[in-house]
């Protein structure tokens, strides 16, 4: 029968009990004071009432202050027994045993069972995700989980002695694991070649996008520069885009888009206007949520030029109203409703079109420009837009009677925090989403892509592709961790 | 009277007889009611075809079919009787084609134009129904071909997928620290990079302190079991009794990693060796035979998954090899089936080998020589220049290529 985990349960639990005892014994002091005063009522209880004062203030100063230094304190005793050895439980050490011992043999995956079990019993033990870490770093194509395991060490014990040289192995495992990867994309790269369907170039573009989302421009480049159709090249541009801004290279993504030239190619120019002024907004989105709203500004003024371009009514309708709707969540209301003047009007409302007036008028509204607001509002086709606008006007109407207006502000990404010991652990026991390394392409690459055969080429270029797209998605996501770590 | 009535009589069974035997010329259907009938045969036909119940005056057809059943010749009855089977043959074409059964559609429609030759419409049948049998055709072939040409795509995606899943479980062995010489001189208990699983109650490992990076210093060979013959084990403690502390045991670690064939490790324990006993040039040919060696054995690796030789792989001159292996043969099978006896190292060859042990050590140096050469031959058993020295004539000079 397992021992339970009490002494490192025990140690987590009391270090919120001594700053709590701490305040309930300080607020009983003036209790007491109080009650001296009322008894203490004598000549001389002057003097008397100022030293118990005096000592009142003292008294709580001495406990503030050891409310104060508990914190850091206790913080370190909780960490320091952590980390100890003598924190595991039997059973915890035993299961560590007997991993070391499986490593040794060496049967790494038989290690890996053992040193889960042991995590199991002691979730939080720094040890363990060592051992983890060193354990997956043998089996080939788990860089990645060794990666993170050797990460949330790092981040529980920071200042440990092994610390330099463990961060030295992330940065070896990094490689390797950005190693395979371009060793698969290329293996993607020569399936494309196989497929030999009319939708080659095309997943040749995709293959150009994965390449930028490792980070290797020039392979990137060079695979776009091998499409001999001219909307299927500028395509892979937009894809390699796509995969600059994955990988955080925004001002890089840019420069790609705009090599797209619709003007250049007469035949095209309404497709190459609408692709490019769909990256442009992707672009626009992603200053945007890094927090450079002037760039997705002038992002978007840029998108606004490409718009034009595009020849179908409805579908440059569409994109102005998107365009429209961004610059009003980008704070630019006056961009934002020049956009919107410039739009012809066909008689229809696209849905973003409607969803932008529906913004704008609220925008306008809250900024207490209630006249402008109720223009835009009128505008609105979509019933629902026009009654959602007509509400927020007028709740501006009544707001107004006692508060000031609110500008618009820009909507910000979510900022970066500190990455904790519990980021790490999410994503190795991720199941779904962008780096989910608890799913066989990061447990068992090999005979991942084995499960994923198929009798048609392009099936199985499609399962190859997809397999790359996990790995290089969720590599940038720990390369992002890694960075944000390194901060620390 | 009777003459008369006789001629009479002859002439009317005359021409009864020439109106039943003589086949009618365009005749038969100038009588119109000779016309009727084969309208009503027609109709009966084509009703009969369709699945349809005939409307006709059944009294006067069996009356008219009664009366010129006689009348019509064998010929044209067979004749008759072929249309009657075009239309059928039609029909059962017809019936396939539905079905989009073109080959057997075109079977009946040739069968039916086979008999009525003069048919436009089943002539029409059969052009649509070849037509249609041909496309068939066209497209199983195309099928056919794509099938085969997808066969040969997924075999060679697969291959290009079977080449990264290789390479894949290549890379932890030869993984970016192999090129990093931070960690070469380290050991590890896991063959590994330099770091130590860790256990908190272990006595023998550390905690995190376990980390061997870069520090030889930290190296705990004392008293460390060893799996080496007994012979060995003796002659590597005798060799290196005078050496400064801790340096057999590397050695000895060493010589274990090379049972092992982990030729990185053993270079790794002999340089550690080297480490505390500096001027030892006996150790530094250790540490040059096992560096040596594991070139060579990871060259064989190379070579046996397809991939190019290392350009770091640099093969020993052959002054090197007279060092490193005194009177060395290329393949010992054959020398002993040549009747030619391998030649043991003589002193003076293993003063070169291990420089600085007294004569009386020479006994050791020796077993060590050939613990050595054994295991090294294990490791380069398929080293290709090696085997074709084996091959050429003589075996007594080795010619290593010289860089």
């Amino acid at each position: 029968m397992p021992t339970p985990n009490f002494l490192l349960t025990d140690m987590k639990s009391q270090t919120p009990f001594i700053p709590v005892i701490s305040v309930c014994f300080s607020s009983f002091i003036p209790l007491r004071i109080s009650q001296t005063k009322r008894i203490s009522a004598s000549p001389g209880a002057v003097s008397q009432h100022f030293r118990v004062i005096l000592q009142r203030y003292l008294i709580r100063y001495f406990f503030a202050s050891f409310l104060i230094l508990a914190l850091p304190t206790t913080k370190g005793i909780c960490q320091t027994n952590v980390t100890s050895a003598t924190a595991l439980t039997p059973d915890a050490r035993e299961a560590i045993n007997k991993g070391i011992m499986a490593a040794k043999l060496p049967d790494y995956l038989l290690a890996i069972r053992f040193f889960e079990e042991a995590r199991k019993l002691a979730p939080q033990s720094p040890e363990i995700f060592f051992n983890l870490g060193l354990a997956e770093s043998k089996v080939p194509g788990r860089e990645l989980r060794a990666v993170c395991w050797f990460s949330a060490y790092l981040a529980a014990n920071p200042n440990e002695p092994n610390a330099a040289a463990v961060k030295d192995q992330i940065n070896v495992l990094d490689i390797k694991a950005l190693s395979n990867l371009s060793r698969l994309i290329k293996s993607v790269q020569d399936a494309t070649s196989q497929t030999g369907s009319y939708y080659q170039e095309f997943h040749m573009g995709q293959v150009a996008g994965l390449w930028a989302e490792a980070g290797d421009m020039p392979a990137a480049m060079k695979t776009a520069g091998q499409i001999q159709d001219v909307y299927r090249r500028n395509q892979s541009w937009v894809a390699i885009a796509k995969g600059q801004m994955k990988a955080g290279d925004i001002a890089g993504a840019l420069k790609t888009v705009d090599m797209i030239r619709p003007s250049d190619f007469k035949d095209i120019v309404g497709s190459l206007a609408d692709i490019k002024t769909v990256a442009l907004r992707d672009i626009a989105q992603a200053q945007q949520n890094a927090g450079n709203i002037s760039g997705a500004k002038n992002t978007l003024m840029y998108a606004l030029t490409s718009a034009a371009l595009i020849q179908y009514a409805d579908q440059k309708v569409f994109e102005q109203g998107a365009i429209a709707d961004a610059q009003v969540k980008a704070a630019d209301i006056d961009g934002a409703k020049n956009t919107l003047a410039s739009i012809q009007n066909t008689g229809n409302e696209p849905p973003m079109l409607g969803i932008a007036r529906e913004d704008l008028a609220e925008a306008q509204a809250r900024a207490g420009d209630i006249s402008g607001a109720q223009q835009t509002a009128d505008l609105i086709l979509w019933p629902e837009g026009k009654k959602m606008a007509q509400e927020a006007i007028n709740h501006a109407k009544e707001r107004a009677k006692y508060a000031a207006p609110t500008q618009q502000k820009a909507f910000v990404g979510p900022v970066v925090d500190i990455v904790k010991v519990s980021d790490w652990l999410e994503k190795l026991d991720l199941t779904y989403g962008d780096c989910a390394l608890n799913t066989d392409p990061f447990l068992d690459l090999a005979s991942y892509l084995v499960s994923k055969h198929s009798d048609n080429p392009e099936t199985l270029f499609y399962n190859i592709n997809d397999t790359a797209q996990k790995i290089v998605t969720a590599q940038n996501v720990i390369d992002k961790m890694l960075k944000q770590q390194a901060k620390q | 009277m009777s003459k008369r009535i006789i001629v009479i009589i002859v002439i009317g069974f005359s021409i009864a007889f020439s109106t039943l035997t003589c086949e009618p010329v365009n005749a038969q259907f100038s009588d119109p009611v000779i016309q009727n009938y084969y309208n009503i045969i027609g109709q009966m036909q084509a009703l009969k075809s369709w699945n349809q119940k005939p409307v006709y005056n059944n009294n006067n057809t069996n009356n008219y079919a009664r009366y010129f059943q006689n009348a019509i010749s064998p010929a044209e009855l067979a004749r008759r009787q072929r249309l009657n089977e075009a239309l059928a043959a039609n029909d059962k074409g017809i019936d396939f084609y539905k079905k989009e059964d073109w080959a057997n559609a075109v079977t009946f429609f040739q069968e039916a134009a086979d008999k009525d030759p003069d048919d436009k419409v089943i002539q029409g049948n059969l052009a649509n129904a070849k037509l249609h049998l041909q496309m068939q055709q066209d497209e199983q072939a195309r099928i056919q071909q794509q099938a085969i040409q997808n066969k040969i795509a997924v075999s060679n995606i697969q291959q290009t997928v079977q080449t990264f899943t290789q390479s894949l479980n290549i890379s932890p062995s030869s993984g970016a620290l192999d090129f990093d010489q931070r960690n070469s001189n380290i050991s590890s208990n896991n063959n590994g990079n330099g770091l130590s699983f860790i256990s908190g109650a272990s006595n023998t490992v550390q905690t995190t302190t376990s980390l061997e990076f870069g520090d030889p210093s930290i190296v705990d060979a004392r008293n460390v079991s060893s799996d080496l013959p007994k012979s060995i084990d003796n002659a590597i403690a005798d060799a290196y009794s005078k050496a400064p502390e801790g340096v057999s045991d590397r050695v000895r670690k060493g010589f274990e990693a090379i049972a092992n064939h982990d030729w990185p490790l053993a270079k790794a324990w002999f340089g550690d060796a080297l480490n505390h006993d500096p001027g030892n040039a006996g150790l530094k040919r250790l540490v040059e035979l096992s560096d040596y060696t594991g070139k060579r054995v990871q060259q064989g690796n190379a070579a046996k998954t397809g991939a190019a030789p290392s350009s770091l792989t640099v093969l020993p001159k052959t002054s090197d090899i007279q060092y490193l292996f005194p009177g060395w043969e290329p393949v010992q099978p054959k020398l002993s089936a040549t009747g030619k006896k391998m030649e043991l190292p003589k002193d003076s060859d293993i003063q070169f080998l291990f420089p600085g042990l007294a004569a009386n050590d020479a006994d050791e140096a020796r077993k060590m020589n050939d613990y050595m050469f054994e295991q090294a031959l294990k490791a380069t058993e398929n080293d290709p220049v090696l085997i074709k020295l084996s091959n050429g004539a003589g075996h007594a000079d080795p010619k290593f290529p010289v860089n």
